[in-house]
């Protein structure tokens, strides 16, 4: 695993990296844009064909097909865990400096 | 086919192969142990659908083979990890410590194929009993204080859940022809014993606030010890609560969903504060088992067929995937411990060059916990939140997704890059041994199978119709789930200095039988143990001085009374004489007590004391008829009486 290290420590590749994550967070939103938007062959599968009409009305029964209100936000996900994220990370944090954490030899005193 | 193999319960193989490793050494062992776990994959695999095994224990029986499809899934993958994990500890030496993994393994399988709750409740002690070895086998007194809380709390929650059978067998089918059956469904109303029996049941499943004995006991268990634990028992309560608290609800309220969702984040939001690598682990173990939890809970919560099938399918493919990856993370963790010595995050760092195999069986665990798309944790954590979506509950499925980004944050981003990345702290260490990293492939290799071929995993769920139609790699799903993690990975980056790992610990629940503990023992030591002993002193004290007394009342009345005369009202007159003060005297008298118990006294005395006792049977007489005051009063005013009439006759000798 040395060529990794040597890889790694490089600042070159760790920017490298860097990019390749600000360019797959772009492309997963716009991804996710397309998939919302783009018209669902399924679902017109659905209407053409009797006895899946059938299957799609089982589901429609079971709620399958009625997603949240929330989830047509477009990148909805993606809000949502960078927002979870910092809420997470800094609410737990703060929690902690004021409610919880303590010295290690807490229990020993 | 299958009909033809002859199978016995799988607990059987493991419990008495258990007893007999201390027979083999070196590689005979080796090979022994591993053959046992084998053993019980083909058995488990060939075992058919139906109850047997059906034993008489005193006047009750046991069953000890209800085999269906939702026992099946659980004992499949408790076989496939137990194999993993008895590869991962070959190299233990002591033999004792094998014993009580398989005996804790077997256990479990006992709990999963039990088809009574009598049997449920024998296993479920022995599973208790079995695992606090396992932490003791350490060897610390960390270790040994955890265990003895461990045992203290899973003997209250034994106690709890024999306490709610009891209960159970008085109600009209809690005990039909000897045997106390455990059916699906069973507790699906309240009652006394429906609530102790879940109370029983939910302090093994570590649900909040009853779980703090896991993440307290499992990161001080031994290496290999750990990895069994986070397996078995969390899992077994997992399974008898989706066996038979799948359709329980309080006043309407679905409990366990609830608890499962808080659960979810309760886990998530201490491992972010956490420092020991195991106990972050543990914590997820806390969370991702609120997950399954909230799985049975959403069943319990509607009343669609479809949707509730599909989450009890969610929770038993949740966890036999979260076996397998949590085992997987307890191994790494286990190897970086067991080869550098550390087991905190702010001593790590850099230790991808060293330990690189474990760096990427760590990260395959940790993608598969955070539910990257290919690995099995998508698979199958995304069918608990289908159900809640499927059930219209947006609060369950926001707590749920929330807690998927927790866990991203601290095992798919905090640990490796603290641990593996981050500042290299420049320890020398290499991989582990080939046994383990071998236990640790095949979890591995697992995580990914069950992720790129899901199907393999969902056509042994309880119910594979509910099932059927799921498609985990809907592009939508797929997508969502890339913007989720990938946004959660840059929410690290700009946060990565606020999450720098601290040297602190984070009080929890145990908090309050850790230092309550303290109190309560300083309670018995000082003000009751004081308390006793002060009572029991004027006791002895008294029977001594009544001894003393009976020797010779009139000498000891004397006495009494020169002293008081003396010491309290400072009269000394007419008991000194000379060459010898009254002190002297008294000591004097004091040394020769009880002397001659019979005075020769005047014939006067003699009429005085007759007098005294016929007063005293008057009295007797007469006492019924008084109340306890009259009386009381009475024999103060002759006391003191007498006491006066002696002093008075002092004061005349000085007069």
């Amino acid at each position: 695993m040395w060529f990794l290290e040597r890889w790694l420590e490089n600042p070159a590749t760790v920017k490298k990296i860097t990019y390749i994550l600000y360019a797959s967070l772009v492309i997963v939103c716009l991804l996710g844009i397309v998939v919302q938007f783009a018209p669902s062959t399924e679902h017109e599968d659905h209407t053409a064909h009797d006895a899946q009409d059938i299957e799609h009305a089982r589901h429609e029964e079971h709620g399958e097909h009625d997603p949240f209100v929330f989830e047509s936000i477009p990148i909805f996900y993606a809000i949502f865990g960078l927002v979870i994220c910092a809420l997470l990370g800094l609410g737990a944090k703060a929690y902690g400096h004021n409610v919880v954490m303590k010295e290690e030899d807490y229990y020993d005193r | 086919m299958t009909g033809d193999v002859f199978t016995v319960p799988p607990a059987a193989i493991f419990i008495i192969g258990a007893l007999l490793i201390p027979l083999f050494k070196g590689r005979m062992r080796q090979a022994y142990m591993l053959l046992i776990p084998l053993l019980a994959i083909i058995n488990v695999y060939f075992m058919q659908q139906g109850t047997d095994w059906i034993l008489p224990f005193l006047e009750y029986k046991l069953v000890f083979g209800r085999v269906d499809l939702l026992s099946k899934c659980f004992a499949y993958v408790f076989v496939i990890a137990a194999l993993a994990m008895t590869f991962y500890a070959l190299r233990t030496k002591e033999a004792g410590e094998h014993v009580a993994a398989f005996l804790y393994i077997g256990s479990a399988l006992g709990v999963v194929f039990a088809g009574d709750m009598l049997s449920v409740f024998i296993f479920w002690e022995v599973m208790a009993w079995a695992s606090v070895v396992l932490i003791w086998y350490r060897r610390t007194k960390a270790s040994v204080d955890a265990g003895f809380r461990y045992i203290l709390v899973h003997v209250v929650g034994g106690v709890l859940l024999l306490g709610g059978i009891i209960l159970y067998m008085q109600e009209p089918g809690g005990l039909v022809d000897g045997v106390i059956p455990f059916t699906t469904n069973a507790f699906n109303y309240t009652s006394p014993a429906t609530i102790l029996i879940l109370l029983g049941f939910i302090i093994n499943a570590a649900v909040p606030p009853l779980h703090a004995w896991l993440p307290d006991a499992y990161p001080e268990a031994t290496i290999t010890g750990a990895v069994f634990m986070t397996a078995f028992t969390t899992k077994t309560a997992v399974y008898v609560l989706a066996r038979g608290f799948a359709d329980f609800n309080i006043e309407g309220i679905p409990i366990l969903m609830w608890l499962g969702a808080i659960m979810a984040l309760y886990g998530v939001i201490y491992a972010i504060l956490e420092n020991n690598i195991r106990r972050l682990l543990a914590y997820h173990i806390v969370s991702q088992v609120g997950y399954m939890v909230c799985g049975i809970g959403i069943a319990a919560s509607t009343t669609m067929v479809l949707v509730s099938e599909m989450a009890i399918d969610g929770t038993a493919a949740h966890a036999f995937c979260h076996i397998l990856y949590k085992g997987l993370l307890f191994m790494s963790a286990g190897a970086i411990i067991y080869m550098t010595g550390k087991t905190k995050l702010t001593e790590m760092g850099g230790l991808y060059k060293v330990m690189p195999i474990t760096m990427i069986f760590y990260m395959i665990a940790a993608f598969s916990i955070s539910g990257v798309p290919l690995f099995n944790g998508f698979t199958s954590k995304s069918i608990i939140i289908h159900a809640a979506e499927m059930a219209h509950n947006a609060p369950i499925f926001l707590m749920l997704e929330a807690a998927a980004v927790g866990t991203f944050l601290s095992v798919g981003l905090k640990l490796p890059y603290f641990a593996f990345f981050g500042k290299d702290a420049g320890i020398e260490a290499r991989d582990p041994p080939k046994n383990m990293l071998i236990g640790m492939g095949i979890a591995a290799f697992l995580c990914i199978l069950l992720g790129v071929y899901p199907s393999l995993l969902y056509n042994i769920l309880p119910y594979p119709e509910a099932v059927a139609d799921y498609a985990p790699y809907a592009p939508a799903h797929v997508i969502g789930s890339l913007q989720l993690l990938l946004f959660t990975y840059f929410g690290f980056l700009l946060l990565k200095k606020k999450l720098h790992p601290e040297n602190t610990i984070s009080l929890d629940t145990d908090w309050l039988y850790r230092k309550g503990g303290v109190l309560f023992a300083w309670f018995i030591n000082n003000p009751l143990a004081r308390g006793a002993q002060w009572t029991a002193d004027v006791v002895i004290d008294v029977k001594n001085f009544a001894a003393w007394f009976s020797k010779n009342p009139a000498e000891a009345l004397g006495i009494i009374t020169d002293k008081i005369c003396l010491f309290v009202l400072n009269i000394s007159q007419g008991t000194s004489t000379v060459g010898q003060t009254a002190e002297d005297m008294i000591d004097e008298r004091l040394r020769q007590y009880p002397g001659e118990p019979v005075r020769r006294d005047p014939i006067g005395v003699s009429v005085l004391l007759g007098t005294i006792f016929l007063f005293a049977y008057l009295i007797y007489v007469v006492v019924p008829y008084l109340s306890v005051y009259v009386v009381i009063a009475l024999v103060l005013v002759f006391v003191v009486s007498g006491i006066s009439m002696r002093i008075m006759e002092m004061k005349r000798f000085a007069g």
